[in-house]
Parts: structure tokens; C-alpha cells; sequence
């Protein structure tokens, strides 16, 4: 499995090339820490990060 | 970590739960995939930095965590108590420092073909957020120009 990359715009794990939640092109390979997000209109992690999507996003982005 | 613990405003509960070290983010997906396919109550999982051995489910209460986890494979057992919200917090909410560089800073860089080096500013603009290095690590002088967010201050 291909190493994941975050988008340093919204913190969004990806495999792709772009980001598939803001489209973003500014990758990295270096990130820590993962948050899944499996109903963000419940859960208050997904409140305080920021996030409305269901997915997965990393806790630090370098 | 607290006994009585104390929900999220939402009425969420944070369980940490104990896992082999260095199968978290193996354990947060199996975990992810049984709550999507079951339809539990539980609303994220969280592999924390530098906290291993350890994932963290975001639940409605202790019955789904171990509805989550049972039977599945390098999960070690539920770690008595909860998590509070404000444990969390400060890394969740963590934005990303804006890069302030100085004409002869010593950097690492973290990204890009000349990751893993070492540098020391020659110019740093900031409209642009690039900085103009030379790398310290090869024998000859090399001047690069890197985007300002590949580069990492080194203390001296």
C-alpha cells in the first residue's frame, strides 16, 4: 500500500496526487498522529478540528 | 485519565484502549471498518502521537468500544477510566506555526530530494515563504531555493 500523504490545507490523508476534500496539491509525506472521522456531525473531535467529513486526517502536519 | 471521566459537549466519551505497539494505525482502520459495517456508536478513532501502544475511540459509551474492539486482532484490552476531552484538545486544535526564518539560521530540511540535510539561511522571503539555503552536509557549496515549509529550525 502506497504511503499516505497529507494535505497541509485541511490535514486530509490521501494516496492521490491532489487532495479529495479541498483540492489542494500541497502535499507531504511528513505527518503523525491519525484521526478517523466516522460521524463528524456527533463526534466533538471532528468539532474541534475543524472537520465535516467523514475520513481520515492527520493530528500533525510538518 | 478520570474515573467519572466527563463527556463532550455533544455527549461523546473518550476510551483509550491498549494495542501492540506499532500496530495502532493497523488496529484504528480494522476498528473503523467494524463500526462502519455494524453501525456503532462510535463516532472517531484516534492513534495520538507520540502515545504508543495506544488507540483512542471517540463513543457513546463503553458497550460499543467493546463491541469495537472484541475479537480483533492485536488489541490488548480497554484501559479502565476515560479520557477527557481537554486531554486531547491542545493537539487536535494545534495550527500550524507560521515559518519565520533569519539570515544565518541553522535548518533541517524535511521534505524534497534534499531531505534529512542540514542548511543555513542565506535569504528568507517571506511574501513568497522560500528561502534561499546552502547546505551544510555536502563538500561543496551548494545554494538551493526551497519553499519555507520544507525547512525546520534547528536549536543551537
Amino acid at each position: 500500500m502506497p504511503r499516505e500523504m497529507a494535505c497541509r490545507a485541511c490535514r486530509t490523508l490521501t494516496t492521490e496526487r491532489t487532495c479529495p476534500n479541498c483540492g489542494s496539491t500541497d502535499l507531504t509525506d511528513s505527518w503523525s498522529g491519525l484521526v478517523i472521522v466516522l460521524n463528524p456531525s456527533a463526534s466533538e473531535v471532528a468539532r474541534l478540528m475543524g472537520v465535516t467529513k467523514a475520513g481520515r486526517y492527520a493530528i500533525e502536519v510538518h | 485519565m478520570s474515573d467519572s471521566g466527563s463527556a463532550g459537549a455533544r455527549g461523546t466519551q473518550l476510551f483509550a484502549v491498549k494495542v501492540v505497539s506499532g500496530q495502532e494505525n493497523n488496529v484504528a482502520r480494522l476498528i473503523a471498518t467494524r463500526v462502519q459495517l455494524r453501525g456503532l456508536n462510535v463516532y472517531s478513532v484516534l492513534v495520538l502521537p507520540r502515545a504508543r501502544g495506544y488507540v483512542v475511540l471517540e463513543a457513546d459509551g463503553i458497550e460499543s468500544v467493546n463491541d469495537a474492539i472484541s475479537g480483533i486482532k492485536n488489541v490488548k484490552s480497554v484501559v479502565p477510566g476515560m479520557l477527557r476531552i481537554d486531554d486531547v484538545k491542545p493537539m487536535l486544535t494545534m495550527r500550524k506555526e507560521e515559518v519565520k526564518l533569519d539570515a544565518g539560521d541553522l535548518v533541517e530540511v524535511i521534505s524534497g530530494p534534499f531531505k534529512g540535510m542540514k542548511a543555513r539561511v542565506v535569504r528568507f522571503e517571506e511574501g513568497k515563504k522560500e528561502a534561499t539555503v546552502n547546505l551544510v552536509d555536502v563538500p561543496y557549496q551548494l545554494q538551493v531555493t526551497v519553499d519555507a515549509n520544507y525547512l525546520r529550525k534547528v536549536q543551537q
